[in-house]
């Protein structure tokens, strides 16, 4: 009861100091974001589009239980798709060389984790994310993500096998 | 089912350092991997910036206050200027033209606030070039070195790390050991109120409610103390045991960075952070870089853009073999084999320091007028990046 009376007070709070609740999370969006489409400075140009929003909308949020964060990530996650399918539609060419090398060294295997993690769905990015880069415990990331903390560990489970498939796929060793 | 939720907990404790079976700790150390490069900061500026484009009915008086501080800044150089300029008095003049060479140091430094410590090495007062050891009760504590850029490297004993940054602002504490007190002492020249006092000249300066006493020597002009009081309790001093004017050119190895075995490698950008490497893709190889060619010695090249923290870079790699291009921000795989250089030689169009690293890494660092190319070898073959680098073609 506590706890959700705490959560409501920074509920409001969040709503209530705008310029708070940007430096409290812009950074973590950014970072989202930055694996979402590759790219920090996409990620950082449309972080501001994801505040702006913010800006115009937080306001007027009714309180369902959940932090001004939770609604950050989704608008942030929609945003992101909607960037992606754009780019999809004005085809993106990447210069991608194939070849047969058969070292693969502390780049080159980042290189293919970066990729590995960008290919997980929206879901698995996210609380992988909140998680590890974040270093949320798994109560407030069940909280973001709006699910039990058990559905979060088994979605941690999922991104994890996928990312070692993919892995896998593109032939990294170790994987 | 029940399976794959013991699996999702063991994971979990993997995760936190837990004990956990093998393939939660398999896992565990690829999802860790995954994350680390989405594990970077945004900047205080960029934050800023993007705050006053999210509110810009804010933005007219929020930039009043950089204004301000702008004219306020520029208004301290234009005195600190003419103070500079200002002819001191006979004393304060000598003295500081008697610094005006290169000089082998060793202070004392006592204060009843910190440990005792002594520091020792040379210190050019024309140039700026400063390579001293800082040393306890238990031996050496850290060791700096000021190159005539202004670039600097500390190395700590007690974390056996060193931090190579382009100038001691970027640096925590910046370069204290390695300039202060000769520079603060310097600096003193210029406001200090002069007295002469039994064979010596007594400066004084009083910067808030710290008094500063240098004690100069009436006949080199070279300070022999440096004491700091307040309220008329001494504070700290430092003592000159040794100030010997070199009387030729000191030797290159004076100036170089000792080998610390085992040592890691933080490289800082000019504001203080840590460059690291932000993102890293695929792409083409831009026009003028220079590379070894589509093949080198069998293997392809495999062509990567490399973001780093305040700069970019271009990676090409054929096996282990790697040639970086990059600007002003060295990336961090060729400061991490970086040593002292062993062998200098000139190619067309530039020049080549080759260092080799303890564990068996070679580093062929090439200057061209366009740009920096380093060539890193970590096959074990000293000859490897040296005779790459010799072959080194720009694209077109």
């Amino acid at each position: 009861m506590e706890e959700g009376l705490d959560a409501y007070r920074v509920f409001r709070r969040e709503q209530g100091d705008f310029e708070a609740l940007f430096r409290a999370h812009y950074p973590e969006i950014v970072r989202y974001l930055a694996v979402r489409l590759g790219s920090r400075d996409d990620a950082l140009d449309l972080a501001s589009e994801v505040f702006a929003e913010a800006w115009r909308r937080v306001p007027g949020l009714q309180w369902r239980g959940r932090p001004v964060r939770a609604w950050l990530y989704r608008v942030s996650a929609n945003m992101a798709a909607d960037e992606l399918k754009r780019r999809a539609r004005t085809s993106t060419v990447r210069d991608v060389e194939d070849d047969d090398a058969s070292v693969v060294d502390d780049v080159d295997t980042r290189l293919a984790l970066t990729e590995a993690l960008r290919t997980l769905t929206p879901e698995h990015q996210l609380v992988v994310h909140l998680r590890l880069v974040e270093g949320l415990p798994f109560e407030d990331v069940a909280r973001v993500m709006n699910r039990s903390v058990a559905a979060c560990q088994m979605l941690m489970l999922r991104a994890a096998r996928s990312l070692r498939a993919a892995l896998q796929a593109e032939g990294v060793r170790g994987a | 089912m029940p399976d794959e939720h013991v699996l999702a907990l063991d994971l979990d404790r993997a995760l936190a350092g837990e004990d956990a079976g093998d393939e939660a700790r398999e896992l565990a150390a690829l999802l860790v991997a995954a994350a680390e490069p989405a594990r970077f900061d945004v900047t205080d500026a960029e934050l800023e910036r993007a705050l006053r484009a999210v509110r810009p009915q804010r933005r007219t008086r929020r930039r009043l206050l950089p204004a301000l501080a702008l004219v306020g800044a520029a208004a301290a150089v234009a005195v600190a200027a003419w103070i500079a300029r200002t002819p001191g008095s006979e004393v304060q003049a000598r003295a500081a033209h008697a610094l005006d060479a290169t000089f082998f140091v060793v202070e004392q430094v006592r204060s009843p606030l910190f440990a005792a410590t002594d520091v020792s090495g040379y210190v050019d007062g024309r140039t700026g070039r400063a390579h001293v050891r800082v040393s306890g009760s238990r031996g050496l504590v850290s060791e700096t070195v000021v190159a005539a850029n202004g670039s600097v490297q500390r190395w700590l004993a007690a974390s056996n790390t060193t931090t190579a940054a382009p100038s001691c602002d970027a640096l925590p504490g910046g370069c204290a050991e390695a300039l202060d007190p000769l520079d603060l002492y310097l600096r003193t020249l210029r406001h200090a109120h002069v007295r002469t006092l039994a064979g010596a000249y007594v400066l004084t300066v009083r910067s808030g409610k710290v008094e500063q006493l240098v004690t100069v020597d009436r006949r080199t002009y070279l300070p022999r103390r440096i004491e700091w009081r307040e309220a008329g309790r001494r504070i700290s001093e430092t003592r000159f045991t040794v100030l010997d004017r070199q009387r030729g050119p000191v030797g290159a190895d004076a100036w170089a960075m000792s080998e610390h075995p085992g040592a890691r490698v933080v490289q800082l950008t000019s504001k203080g952070e840590r460059v690291r490497v932000l993102a890293v893709t695929r792409g083409s190889l831009p026009r003028g870089a220079r590379w070894l060619g589509p093949r080198y010695e069998g293997r392809p090249a495999r062509v990567a853009a490399v973001r780093l923290t305040g700069g970019n870079a271009v990676r090409i790699s054929y096996g282990p073999l790697v040639v970086w291009n990059y600007d002003t921000v060295v990336p961090p795989a060729v400061v991490e084999l970086r040593g002292p250089a062993v062998k200098t030689f000139q190619i067309p169009g530039g020049i080549v320091h080759a260092s080799f690293a303890a564990d068996g890494g070679v580093v062929a660092d090439a200057t061209f007028r366009e740009g920096n190319v380093a060539v890193v070898s970590r096959s074990g073959d000293k000859e490897d990046a040296v005779r790459a680098v010799q072959r080194l073609v720009r694209a077109e």
